[in-house]
């Protein structure tokens, strides 16, 4: 995959600009607060449609400004989305398209940012959204099935407030076909969701030992807060609980993953350099996902993270991507990526939402 | 400046139309005002006046009615045997225009979603069981929406009706007429896979 080209309009601290982009990387420099890093998050909404850095589309809309707009062209696709505060719209090829979920990771991105460090250490939640939004490009129809859940999650919570006694919860007909429908729901996300990590763990494994090379074999463990049988039945199970807390405590909405050294917890004893190590791997062993089941080999968006990796760390880094891998990297020096890396590539010059290109062949 | 009172209110009248913004309600009032004659006015009027008075929902199917009983519960050369069950009132129209229909039918009134406060008591779900104790109904063809709330109130109809001899049919999902496989989303092809019939 290659975006040729990309224009931000009233994006954040952009007016409006559009860059050619170079085929193989493109390097942003500038300092802090300058607009590196909206490009990224530019690149990364036009696959995603949502930013890796905020949930608020309010935040990225340039200030006083009644929309913000982003377009995108591969060699064979156009991608267009604008956020406004009526809502998100977005164009493939120029046709409007009804459902987000028919645009969603049609282009194919894997960001590396700092707040990756977080994905592993921080709350379950942000492994969730990993879940979720990796999934999508595992399947589509994925997207229908976890708005499908989330709709009957809010439905069996709102009928479990709204019947008075357990003993009546626990005969009402409505509850039971919310919690039977839920429980199938689940059923089908946990069994992609473990497909998914499975697959993931294999390929994590061999990247993660070539590059730190100490022994260490992690592979990714998934934690679902229900058993892989009878869902229904663990649901009605925890019907006394779910009454007395007015809510629904097992399900897919409550699901982790964990990644192991053997048996035990990877991330307990790992040194921050192991940390770091796992980290890429995890983002590396993703695009080689991509490569295999989605038959693409997809953008690499490197938000300054060379200023966090040592030299080995980003030789390892770039020669686990294909030679024909488009990578675009953010960073304050270019000193910082090392010189062998830096033979054909654009360098874009940022100041204060303001660029200026220079191209090395 | 604002418009005189009667008319501000006539447009807050029509605000209230599903698909009727300020703009739009200025117009219609602005045309009422300005194009109807007064004769046409009054009719107007009358029709808005006489709507709650004489138009009701059918006790026994909840179509609404001017008289007693709908026209569909009145027809005595429609099969009793044969029963769809409908979210909304115009979905009765909507199989009406068919003409390949030739059964009764029953109006929920909606369908159940605990979220936006709708259970079953809110639904004419007490109706229906009375006219299937009646017994003279043999199948039970539940067309609610492909939605949620429309699946979920399919199954809560199958719950509760599970030990009634009445047969419960749900309506087939799928392709529309004329649809292209290639333009179709996913999860209606899902479901045109699970309900595929046998060919031979």
């Amino acid at each position: 995959m290659q975006l040729k080209d990309l224009t931000l309009k009233h994006m954040r601290i952009y007016e409006e600009v559009s860059l050619t982009l170079h085929p193989r990387l493109n390097v942003f420099t500038g300092n802090n607060a300058q607009g590196k890093t909206t490009v990224l998050e530019s690149i990364y909404m036009l696959s995603y449609t949502r930013s890796h850095r905020t949930t608020s589309d309010k935040e990225i809309i340039q200030q006083a400004k009644p929309f913000a707009k982003v377009t995108g062209t591969t060699t064979n696709q156009s991608y267009e989305l604008v956020m406004s505060p009526a809502g998100k719209t977005v164009k493939l090829n120029g046709g409007s398209v009804d459902k987000l979920s028919a645009f969603v990771g049609d282009l194919s991105v894997v960001m590396f940012a700092p707040e990756d460090l977080d994905l592993l250490k921080g709350p379950p939640k942000l492994r969730r959204q990993f879940l979720n939004m990796q999934g999508t490009h595992q399947d589509r129809s994925l997207m229908g099935e976890l708005s499908r859940y989330q709709t009957l999650l809010k439905d069996r919570n709102h009928r479990i407030k709204q019947v008075s006694t357990l003993e009546a919860l626990k005969n009402d007909g409505l509850f039971q076909i919310l919690t039977q429908r839920l429980a199938y729901s689940a059923e089908t996300i946990m069994m992609k969701r473990k497909q998914f990590l499975t697959q993931l763990s294999t390929r994590l494994t061999p990247i993660y030992q070539s590059i730190a090379n100490d022994g260490l074999t992690p592979t990714i463990q998934y934690v679902p807060s229900m058993n892989f049988y009878d869902y229904a039945e663990q649901l009605r199970d925890s019907i006394d609980r779910d009454f007395h807390t007015k809510t629904t405590n097992l399900g897919i909405h409550r699901d982790d993953f964990v990644i192991n050294h053997i048996t035990e917890d990877f991330t307990l004893h790992a040194s921050q350099g192991q940390m770091r190590t796992l980290a890429i791997a995890l983002k590396l062993a993703l695009v080689a996902w991509m490569k295999e089941f989605k038959k693409v080999i997809p953008l690499v968006l490197l938000d300054d993270v060379f200023s966090e990796l040592d030299a080995n760390r980003q030789n390892a880094l770039l020669t686990h991507l294909d030679a024909e891998t488009q990578v675009f990297i953010t960073t304050t020096d270019l000193n910082l990526i090392k010189r062998e890396n830096l033979e054909n590539y654009s360098h874009f010059s940022i100041n204060q939402g303001k660029v200026q290109v220079s191209t090395y062949e | 400046m604002k418009y005189p009172t009667v008319l501000n209110q006539l447009m807050e009248h029509f605000r209230k139309i599903p698909g009727v913004g300020q703009k739009t309600a200025e117009r219609y009032a602005l045309h009422i005002l300005t194009h109807f004659d007064p004769e046409t006015t009054d009719a107007f009027a009358q029709t808005l006046h006489q709507l709650n008075a004489s138009i009701r929902p059918c006790p026994t199917c909840g179509f609404l009615t001017d008289q007693e009983v709908c026209d569909i519960c009145r027809d005595t050369t429609r099969d009793e045997a044969q029963l769809i069950v409908v979210e909304e009132v115009k979905d009765v129209i909507v199989f009406e225009n068919t003409h390949t229909f030739n059964g009764r039918y029953h109006v929920l009134g909606g369908a159940l979603s605990p979220s936006e406060g709708i259970a079953p008591e809110d639904l004419n779900i007490e109706s229906l069981k009375t006219r299937v104790q009646a017994g003279n109904i043999q199948e039970m063809i539940v067309a609610t929406n492909f939605s949620e709330a429309g699946e979920t109130t399919a199954l809560y109809l199958q719950h509760i009706f599970q030990d009634h001899p009445v047969e419960l049919t749900r309506i087939g999902y799928g392709l529309p007429a004329g649809g292209n496989i290639s333009y179709a989303d996913e999860i209606t092809l899902n479901k045109a896979i699970e309900g595929r019939r046998k060919m031979h």
